[in-house]
């Protein structure tokens, strides 16, 4: 089609984006008016139906409001008009179809990318829990979120991310359940993002945490919108951003990255006795090398005789010291998952296991580790596997190697400084003003109900003060002794 | 006007939505970590020595002496309506005059170092006696003190929340250690319990002195409490509970020691509670109670050193690194100089004393004279 025939604001617009391969230009007959759009990301039915249509059957007059004449007879909820040539492009790359008039843009939203349906999320599978996880689509989320939490009170502020990208960030929170002071902190610190493109929630969460040189992540990530429905409730806020299919949590504490959406799917019980099973399942992760090392080279009267003689037989002939030993094992540990992660999906599982197994096995027919080292650092890692958020138990086997080696210096003496040492750091450490071991951190006992264990659902009806909640039970209770 | 209203609405709001840090179960743990000090519980032979099975009279009047000086110290903390954040220290309300506090800052400033230091070589030694005998104090030193390094840089909120996670954990172990002691016990070593001569109780005056430190420190600490909006009936009664639970764990740990070895051999012992723990399953525990133990000598250096701090950066007007790390070390230096533990337990346990016996007067005359003007509820 001759680009003379277009109207002239067609051509501002068009010289304002570069490629065109899949930009679409229609002229309307028997009117001044062009239809522009980006076929591949609007939904090219519903243009057809609802816009192309009543275009062609009734074009506007000369005498018409264009748009007034736009709102009567195209068939879309969402229609606008704009003078600016950049707000047009910025909407027809967001998906919307323009309508290129005398004097303006009339905007018609039919955005319609292709989309995934949502579907159980992979890395927080559930066993009673509802089965749907976010998606790519933040319009898919945000439904998602809605379906769950249908309060007139829930606050959606958007944020646009990214010179090139413009990439959409949603910000949510219950406005009379979440404390003002977080929000504003929240609001100040995304306006502060300066980014060329957003891609991913991961990269917002470095710019936003409180202290980036910490080994521990300050800002929770799900896929789950129950979860993020629960966490709203408890006053604190989700991040969502387009493209990503991870909503982040804010604020979090050391706590809720250990805890589930089965927990509460569960009766108290079985809920409680998971917790504790989890928590084992940390401690065995972090220390289990480390206390190794240290009661066989430091302290070997804290293991009974009989034991002492097998792992002495066992060791025999070993030519690396016990450290080293430990340090080859997890590194082979660590590489063999790291090779599984990057592997095809149905290789992956089949690599890690048949690769841990073999080379675990290789290595003690070799000599170089003994069997009592493969069944430690088996263990370490079923425990690591045994935490939920991906950052918690990356940190957890990360925070092994340091250890290893002052226990390797200290022995048992190393191991609890240094472990004393961690505690001092996540003392200092905050997410969003809050303390990262909070409720432990003030002795707030109400809150303690809802951490490594699970009161039965009657006994923690309390909202939790955790996260600063306008209606935590800590502010009720102050208020009503003031009132008192 | 308007953004200055719009502000105070919000610190309303944080103020009655946070959890505090400051609040009364904290206060409760801080002075029950004050008071237990180390744990290394090395006053204990002493004690024996001199009071034999009779211990209880002693720790009683101790109960005594440490309640009536919470109570003096909360008077004197309280003395105005006048909320003053500026207050350093409970009798910074009562001095007007800045040389008479200077003298009060000057002592709590050397006697809480001298305290750090002392604590970090008695815990030196028993490591070394315990887990490393060949290790260097240095490296053990210099490890010890990379934790208050951290949590200076986040204020006394941070050396809180430390203090506090730590608190019920090694507390339930340490307990539960303790109660597994009395496997191999003989309970009529206990007997008898009225003391032979009063004499002897009377000679144990200056060791009661010693212990009385931990309570006197609330002195930096409980001003912090009250500029957060506590009042004073519940500091009052948070800190003597603190300091009941600590009493409780230290008659916990004689009783241990008592019925283990039984007056005599536990007089004889440098560390009877980790004796006692010792002869339980082989000694295969010791290692395992240096747990609540480290955690115990961590939280008392952390707190006598954050008052040395805070007095540090009063006057520098600025908390510097250069002042945590020139604390830190002036502590490490102080706890390798002596020779011997005989030099720091005379030597430093002196500083102690003397500063104890001088604050504890000064104490006392306030509360008389405040008692005098009726100012005392």
């Amino acid at each position: 089609m001759p680009r003379q025939r277009f109207m002239r604001s067609t051509h501002l617009l068009l010289n304002k984006v570069q490629t065109a391969y899949d930009v679409v230009i229609r002229a309307i007959p028997g009117s001044e008016m062009d239809l522009v759009y980006v076929s591949s990301i609007v939904d090219v039915t519903r243009l057809e139906e609802r816009l192309l249509r009543p275009l062609l059957e009734r074009p506007p007059k000369a005498n018409h409001h264009l748009l007034s004449w736009a709102r009567k007879t195209i068939q879309i909820g969402e229609v606008d008009f704009t003078e600016s040539h950049d707000e047009a492009v910025k909407k027809l790359l967001d998906g919307h179809a323009i309508l290129c008039v005398r004097g303006g843009y009339v905007i018609a939203n039919v955005q319609g990318a292709q989309r995934r349906v949502p579907e159980e999320p992979a890395a927080e599978m559930s066993l009673r829990g509802p089965r749907d996880g976010f998606t790519e689509s933040l319009d898919t989320n945000i439904s998602l979120i809605r379906t769950r939490l249908r309060d007139a009170q829930v606050v959606f502020r958007t944020f646009e991310f990214g010179t090139r990208t413009k990439t959409k960030v949603l910000l949510i929170y219950i406005e009379d359940l979440a404390n003002p002071n977080i929000v504003k902190e929240a609001v100040q610190r995304l306006q502060a993002v300066q980014l060329d493109g957003l891609l991913e929630s991961g990269n917002l969460e470095q710019w936003i945490e409180d202290n980036p040189w910490s080994p521990y992540p300050q800002i929770q990530s799900t896929e789950r919108p129950d979860k993020t429905v629960s966490a709203l409730l408890e006053g604190r806020l989700a991040i969502l951003v387009d493209g990503s299919p991870f909503a982040l949590l804010i604020p979090s504490v050391m706590i809720s990255f250990f805890q589930t959406s089965d927990d509460y799917s569960q009766r108290w019980i079985p809920g409680s006795v998971i917790r504790t099973v989890r928590s084992f399942a940390l401690v065995l992760s972090i220390f289990s090398p480390s206390l190794y090392i240290a009661f066989t080279m430091y302290n070997p009267e804290l293991i009974p005789a009989n034991l002492l003689i097998q792992l002495a037989a066992t060791r025999e002939g070993i030519p690396l010291p016990i450290v080293f030993e430990a340090m080859f094992m997890e590194f082979m540990v660590e590489l063999v998952r790291e090779a599984g992660n990057r592997m095809p999906q149905q290789m992956g599982q089949s690599f890690t296991v048949v690769g841990g197994l073999v080379l675990g096995d290789i290595a003690v027919r070799a000599g170089i580790v003994s069997p009592m080292m493969v069944v430690v650092v088996g263990l370490t890692a079923l425990g690591a596997f045994a935490i939920p958020n991906y950052e918690a138990a990356f940190v957890t086997r990360m925070i092994r190697f340091p250890m290893l080696m002052v226990t390797s210096l200290f022995g048992v003496v190393g191991t609890l400084w240094f472990t004393l040492i961690v505690f001092a750091h996540l003392s200092s450490l905050k997410s969003f003003g809050v303390p990262y071991l909070t409720p432990f951190a003030q002795a707030a006992y109400p809150d303690w109900l809802d951490t490594f264990w699970r009161a039965p659902a009657q006994r923690s009806i309390l909202r939790p003060a955790t996260y600063w909640s306008l209606n935590s039970w800590a502010r009720r209770r102050r208020m009503a002794r003031r009132r008192r | 006007m308007g953004t200055s209203s719009a502000h105070g609405e919000k610190e309303k709001i944080k103020r009655q939505t946070m959890l505090k840090q400051r609040n009364r179960n904290v206060l409760a743990i801080l002075t029950f970590e004050l008071t237990i000090g180390p744990a290394t519980f090395e006053w204990i032979p002493i004690w024996l020595r001199h009071v034999h099975t009779a211990i209880w009279v002693p720790i009683l009047l101790y109960v005594g002496i440490g309640v009536v000086l919470i109570w003096l110290l909360t008077e004197v903390t309280f003395r105005d309506n006048r909320l003053d954040t500026r207050l350093l220290t409970a009798f910074d309300g009562v001095f007007h005059r800045r040389w008479l506090r200077w003298v009060v800052h000057g002592t709590l400033l050397i006697t809480s170092v001298v305290y750090g230091s002392m604590v970090l070589r008695i815990s030196m030694n028993l490591i070394k006696y315990i887990a490393l005998p060949s290790t260097p104090m240095i490296s053990i030193a210099c490890l010890a003190m990379l934790i208050p390094v951290q949590l200076f840089r986040g204020g006394l909120d941070s050396v809180l929340r430390y203090e506090i996670t730590l608190f019920w954990p090694t507390t339930v172990i340490g307990v539960l250690m303790l109660l597994l002691c009395f496997e191999v016990s003989d309970m009529s070593n206990l007997l008898p319990l009225w003391p032979v001569s009063w004499s002897d109780i009377i000679d144990l005056l200056p060791q009661w002195i010693y212990l009385c430190w931990g309570v006197l420190l609330l002195t930096m600490y409980l001003p912090i409490f009250r500029s957060a909006g506590a009042d004073k009936r519940s500091v009052l009664w948070m800190a003597i509970l603190g300091f009941l639970g600590a009493v409780l764990l230290q008659t916990l740990n004689v009783f241990v020691v008592l019925a283990d070895f039984g007056a005599y051999e536990g007089a004889s012992l440098n560390w009877p509670v980790f004796e006692a723990i010792r002869i339980q399953h082989y000694g295969r525990w010791t290692v395992l109670f240096l747990l609540p133990v480290l955690t115990a000598v961590s939280s008392a250096i952390n707190l006598s050193t954050y008052a040395a701090y805070r007095l540090v950066a009063y006057y520098l007007r600025s908390r510097t690194a250069l002042a945590t790390i020139g604390l830190c070390s002036v502590v490490v230096l102080l706890s390798l100089r002596p020779p011997s533990m005989r030099t720091v337990l005379s030597a430093y346990v002196a500083v102690i004393d003397a500063a104890t016996v001088f604050l504890g007067a000064l104490l006392t005359v306030i509360a008389l004279t405040m008692a005098f003007r009726g100012r005392v509820s």
